[in-house]
């Protein structure tokens, strides 16, 4: 016997079925592509604001001030302590008169305000751009605890407040995602499994007769499983196409200097891996469908 | 071939069968017979592993078959013929489809159910309405595409559960040859009846049942 056959065989029925119930098929479908279009937006959403805070995040700097009592031999030596962090991406020393005169630029033609100082004012400082991976508050507030810690330094500041805002957001983001992601899992495989059940039940007279003459389980549900999962396949390659153009109009509509505010050179849109994720999710969301709907309508005896 | 030992089935607390023992040797042809609910359906299907006895031990040839796991039973059914007094047969397939498709589901080949269909349309005399759709046929051709789709596979083992209950006398006759024909082949054949003109005409060991215990052997 062919092995191929049954295969064959399932796929053509799952076919058949499809074809002979085809507005409820078209419907389930149709909510699939709709779920999954509606939880793809959220993700798109959220990646893009994720790619917005890095590219913002890149901006923020953590800046540590030393004492005016260190020395250049002191600060030589500090140097060397905090290249020894690896959390440490890279950093600038910006020395007291630097400050200064760095500041006088800024001050341009105001600058003679600045003459009746007699000492320089300014502290010297280290400028730190921590590595992407340690960009969280928490990770941020332990380097600076440990810079302020260091002999000679005198206060470390970083966007505290503007990363706790940002941490906030996106974690109520996330919470809302798993939840809307979570509802509408449950209403698809809800939906598939009442549209198998249907299909099995509009061909129990076949199930019945398969089941007298001695056909396996897995040959009686094979059928209805690719039947489910033929749907949550077309359900994401909708959903995909749906996305495309929902970004597509979206780019068209954007105002570009809004992107520039967020330091994007343009939106992430659906990449491979989330197109196979998505493709993936909706064949298993029409398997587990189907199998939940089988599994007692065919007990081999009572 | 068939042996039951002490058989109990219940249905709640309705005693469908009790205490059912009886033994039906390789080949041999029995009839079961009884009033209505005398349990007659219930024993076929304990055989047929359908429904599983409380108690007791069904051995069919050589194995123990409450003990069978689920999936061993579609192939154990496959040595099993089994018929009905409402045919079973799918109204929307033709009488070659309805055939064809019992041999489909358990994964013969194309080209080797074509050859085992034709073969069992010609041994019921069917052969020329083998494109008609079931409604279309008499009762006795309808039982005659049933019988056809239960000796495709030349079973061992046939159980007929009043299988002439619906047909005229002179029909039932016909299909009663059918089963004369395929025990002289050597299959073992069990069918319930409660048809005296049938025992009478083709008589062989007889297993009475009332309210679900054996009266008369
Ligand atoms: N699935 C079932 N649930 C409950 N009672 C049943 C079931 N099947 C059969 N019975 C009962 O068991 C008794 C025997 O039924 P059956 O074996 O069909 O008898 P027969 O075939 O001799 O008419 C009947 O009284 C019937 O009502
Ligand atoms: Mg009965």
């Amino acid at each position: 016997m062919n092995l191929l056959h049954p295969f064959i065989y399932a796929f053509q029925e799952a076919m058949t079925s499809i074809r002979m119930n085809k507005g409820l098929n078209a419907i389930t479908i149709g909510t699939i592509a709709v779920s999954m279009t509606l939880f793809g937006i959220f993700l798109l959403t959220y990646i893009n604001l994720q790619k917005a805070a890095t590219g913002l995040g890149g901006k923020i700097k953590m800046v540590a001030y030393l004492k005016d009592t260190v020395t250049h031999q002191q600060a030589e030596s500090l140097k060397k302590t905090i290249a020894s962090y690896n959390e440490i991406e890279r950093f600038s020393y910006i020395a007291k008169e630097e400050a200064l005169s760095d500041f006088k630029k800024k001050l341009r033609d105001k600058k003679t305000i600045l003459d009746g100082l007699g000492s320089n004012p300014l502290p010297a400082s280290f400028i730190i751009e921590v590595k992407e991976s340690f960009k969280t508050l928490s990770s941020m507030e332990d380097i600076a605890r440990r810079l302020e810690n260091i002999e000679g330094v005198e206060e470390v500041e970083y966007g505290r407040e503007w990363i706790d805002r940002f941490e906030t957001l996106m974690v109520f983001f996330k919470l809302g995602m798993t939840a809307v992601g979570g509802v509408l899992m449950v209403g698809l495989l809800f939906i598939i499994s009442n549209t198998i059940k249907l299909s099995v039940y509009s061909r129990l007279d076949e199930i019945e007769i398969m089941k007298l003459v001695g056909a396996t389980n897995r040959f009686i549900k094979g059928p209805f499983i690719i039947e489910g999962m033929i749907q949550g396949l077309l359900g994401s390659f909708i959903s995909i196409l749906l996305l495309t153009v929902i970004y597509e109009i979206f780019m068209s509509k954007i105002n570009p200097s809004l992107m520039i505010i967020f330091g994007l050179s343009d939106l992430s849109f659906i990449q491979p891996k989330l197109i196979a994720g998505m493709v993936i999710s909706g064949i298993s969301l029409g398997f587990i469908g189907s199998v939940v709907s089988l599994g007692r309508i065919l007990k081999v005896r009572t | 071939m068939i042996q039951l030992y002490h058989v109990h089935k219940n249905y709640g607390n309705y005693q469908a069968l009790v205490d059912v023992s009886l033994k039906v040797e390789k080949g041999e042809f029995l009839y079961i017979t009884g009033p209505s609910g005398a349990g007659k359906t219930t024993l076929l299907n304990i055989v047929f592993c359908g429904v599983k006895a409380d108690h007791g031990q069904i051995l069919v040839g050589g194995k123990n078959i409450l003990k069978l796991n689920d999936s061993d039973i579609p192939y154990y059914r496959r040595e099993i013929g089994v018929v009905f007094q409402d045919f079973k047969l799918l109204p929307r397939k033709t009488v070659y489809e309805n055939i064809a498709f019992a041999q489909r589901v358990i994964g013969v080949s194309s080209k080797e159910i074509k050859r085992k269909v034709w073969a069992a349309l010609k041994m019921v005399g069917l052969s020329h309405k083998k494109d008609l759709l079931p409604p279309r046929l008499s009762g006795g051709e309808q039982q005659r595409v049933s019988i056809a789709r239960a000796l495709i596979n030349e079973p061992s083992i046939i159980l007929a559960d009043e299988p002439t209950g619906n047909l005229d006398y002179d029909i039932s006759m016909e299909i009663m040859k059918l089963f004369e024909d395929a025990s002289a082949k050597g299959a073992t054949v069990i069918v319930a009846t409660h048809n005296r003109e049938i025992l009478k005409t083709f008589p062989h060991k007889v297993v009475k049942l009332n309210r679900g215990k054996v009266v008369e052997e």
